[in-house]
């Protein structure tokens, strides 16, 4: 919170960020169902949140079960060790984001770059 | 005329000059009779139809029907009724009618039976894509629409140039495979043909021209412009130049260079841009393998991609215009009041990702499978983890960033009506072709027999993609939005090319003068010609057309004199 000192007394500002959601936008509406409870949705109560995980990773473990039951036969025999498409998806999304990471600290810029260096060379010429 | 020999593209850019003539809620409902028409014409035109003129010496073929053109025709046609539902009453008058005149010649470049021919429509779609990216009216978008423009014209006259050369020397107008050697195309002709169908394609270096477009369009206009013009290149690649092999190494970048730039970006609609460039590089690889099994399947990827990508914008820009926000770090909980909107967004997720009883699962598992039949294991491999990539970039990154995680306070209502069927209608079909997928394999040209729905394919594919989803919530922290952009290859002509010219002329006031005096000095000439032969003087020079006169007397001058010396 924003302390302003007017005339020795001290005045508090309300972020304005945190403003009633009708003001946001004239598009944005309010339908009378959320008024009620911010989080009434199930996938915002805190309480689900380890339900989620739960039923997340036992889909995972029946997806690796389930090839148990039914080997995979395939072309490579790479691909025929079991949960060889599991490991491997992990993998290589990990290296993904590793490597985004990693070229992200070359080719980031601020969302303006573009814009001030051609208002900078605009003021140059 | 019989009915039969009526090109149906015509049927939709004629819808598109009416509502730039005269606009109005019936005269746009008219508007969507042409591709209805368009589509009733292409479902009823039997496979051979063809119909010649004479162009000076040249047998043209303005209209064919042959069996991969049809099926982009009807994906193209099927795009430009449901896309022009979704932006009907929310699309600014030239936004509609240029998308429409953009559609209409996309199917008709997928229906035309000469490089000439093909070369006209191609140039038709560069236009009419730049008003539907100018139509936005920010000025971004003019900067946007400016540049896409200048790299769309250039690879036209990089293609136009290598059809002169193919016909000069010899070369058949008809669009069939150019001859390929073991490692690529032949003759500086046919290479040119190459470079200038892979800028349109969004091959590197120029892929930025999709993620610096795209994005910059009005909600309802980079619905349009994801699907015609990658994929009529797509198209072209798949008729003139199957089993280049360069092909399958220029697709695996564009796959990998989508989704490592998809990771890096913050801008929801950029997301999705650079996915495209993603998927597009699925479709090259496949051409670059050339079988029939990868011919077909980057011809059905072709068609389910258009669907599902539009979906994904359909809901991206439903966001837009009920938020006016585009950024991940400003967007988040908007499942809470736009339910239809989420999960639509996330049936075109998942059937990017190539969920098994998606349409993705059916059409991209035929170019791996086109991998495997040809032994060729690292690009098997490649397209596993690509396939894994997806699910994270696009897959799970766009929904969970918009429509879960933080929530954001917004509290936006679902889009209008007519947003609303649009999203509708893409997300049954890309349930319908996932569960039912030979009504798809019915419409390629030819169906090498491939059942999608085998025990040990849907269970490897779903521990890929489900491992996937767990790899995004345990990388999470490393996925942090930032405001940021990420440069790419056109900040040599954004900003190292600007910045060098901008110094140079800085420095030599001099030269600035010259050239202007040089330019209003063939002004003041010209003026002088139009007064002598129309009585008035009907010539503006301003500093800009000075200039521009200068380097066209001199561009003039110098083919000129390259002219003289071959004479000689």
């Amino acid at each position: 919170m924003l302390r302003l000192i007017i005339t020795g007394t001290p005045v508090i500002l309300s972020p304005p960020a945190r403003k009633h959601p009708l003001t946001l936008s004239k598009h944005i509406t309010l339908p009378k169902h959320t008024t009620m409870s911010e989080h009434n949705n199930w996938f915002y109560r805190p309480e689900n949140i380890p339900k989620l995980w739960q039923w997340g990773i036992a889909v995972l473990v029946l997806t690796v079960v389930v090839e148990l039951i039914w080997p995979v036969h395939s072309h490579f025999a790479v691909a025929d060790w079991t949960a060889f498409s599991a490991v491997y998806g992990f993998a290589a999304c990990a290296v993904l984001v590793v490597a985004a990471k990693l070229l992200g600290f070359v080719v980031k810029r601020p969302e303006n770059y573009y814009a001030t260096t051609s208002t900078a060379s605009a003021d140059e010429s | 005329m019989s009915l039969d020999l009526l090109p149906p593209g015509l049927l939709i850019i004629g819808a598109g000059l009416l509502l730039a003539l005269r606009d109005g809620p019936i005269l746009r409902a008219i508007a969507l009779l042409g591709p209805v028409g368009a589509l009733a014409l292409l479902a009823a035109a039997p496979v051979g139809t063809a119909v010649h003129s004479e162009f000076l010496t040249y047998q043209l073929t303005p209209y064919a029907i042959q069996p991969l053109g049809r099926l982009f025709a009807i994906v193209f046609s099927l795009m430009a009724l449901v896309g022009t539902l979704f932006a009907l009453a929310q699309a600014r008058r030239l936004e509609l009618s240029a998308a429409l005149v953009y559609a209409g010649s996309a199917v008709g470049a997928a229906t035309c039976g000469d490089l000439f021919t093909l070369f006209v429509y191609w140039e038709v779609m560069a236009i009419g894509s730049t008003l539907v990216l100018w139509a936005a009216g920010t000025p971004a978008s003019e900067r946007a629409a400016l540049r896409y423009l200048l790299v769309h014209l250039s690879g036209g006259a990089v293609m136009m140039a290598g059809i002169a050369g193919h016909v000069a020397t010899g070369g058949s107008l008809a669009l069939a495979p150019m001859g390929v050697g073991s490692m690529g195309v032949g003759s500086l002709a046919t290479w040119l043909i190459l470079i200038g169908v892979l800028i349109n394609a969004g091959a590197p270096p120029l892929s930025a021209w999709i993620a610096d477009a795209y994005p910059e369009a009005s909600a309802t206009g980079t619905v349009f412009l994801s699907a015609f013009t990658t994929k009529t290149a797509v198209y072209v690649l798949l008729l003139l130049f199957p089993g280049t092999q360069v092909l399958i190494y220029i697709g695996l970048y564009m796959i990998f260079y989508g989704i490592v730039y998809a990771l890096l970006e913050n801008d929801m609609r950029r997301i999705l841009a650079y996915s495209i460039v993603n998927q597009v590089g699925f479709m090259v690889c496949g051409a670059g393998i050339g079988t029939a099994m990868a011919v077909n399947g980057a011809a059905a990827h072709a068609f389910v991609h258009i669907i599902y990508k539009a979906l994904l914008l359909m809901s991206a820009g439903s966001v837009l215009f009920m938020t006016g926000k585009r950024r991940c770090t400003e967007l988040g909980g908007l499942i809470h009041t736009m339910p239809l909107t989420a999960v639509c967004g996330i049936i075109g997720a998942l059937a990017i990702s190539a969920f098994p009883l998606t349409s993705g699962f059916v059409a991209k598992s035929m170019i791996t499978q086109a991998a495997v039949e040809q032994h060729l294991l690292w690009v098997w491999l490649a397209l596993q983890a690509a396939s894994a990539g997806v699910f994270l970039h696009a897959g799970i990154k766009f929904p969970w960033f918009v429509f879960f995680q933080k929530d954001s306070g917004l509290r936006p209502g679902e889009p209008p009506m007519n947003m609303r069927w649009a999203m509708i209608a893409f997300s049954v079909l890309c349930i319908w072709l996932g569960v039912f997928p030979h009504q798809l394999y019915n419409l390629l040209p030819v169906f090498p027999g491939y059942a999608p729905y085998t025990g040990p394919h849907v269970v490897g594919q779903l521990q890929l993609l489900l491992f996937s989803g767990l790899a995004f919530f345990v990388l999470l922290p490393l996925m942090k939005r930032t405001l940021t952009i990420s440069l790419d290859f056109d900040w040599i002509y954004r900003k190292v090319l600007v910045d060098v010219t901008h110094r140079l002329l800085a420095q030599s006031p001099v030269l600035i003068a010259f050239f202007a005096n040089i330019g209003a000095a063939l002004g003041t000439w010209l003026a002088g010609l139009s007064e002598r032969l129309h009585g008035e003087r009907r010539v503006a020079i301003t500093g800009l057309t000075a200039h521009m006169l200068v380097w066209t007397v001199a561009s003039l001058g110098l083919i000129l004199l390259f002219l003289y010396d071959f004479r000689w």
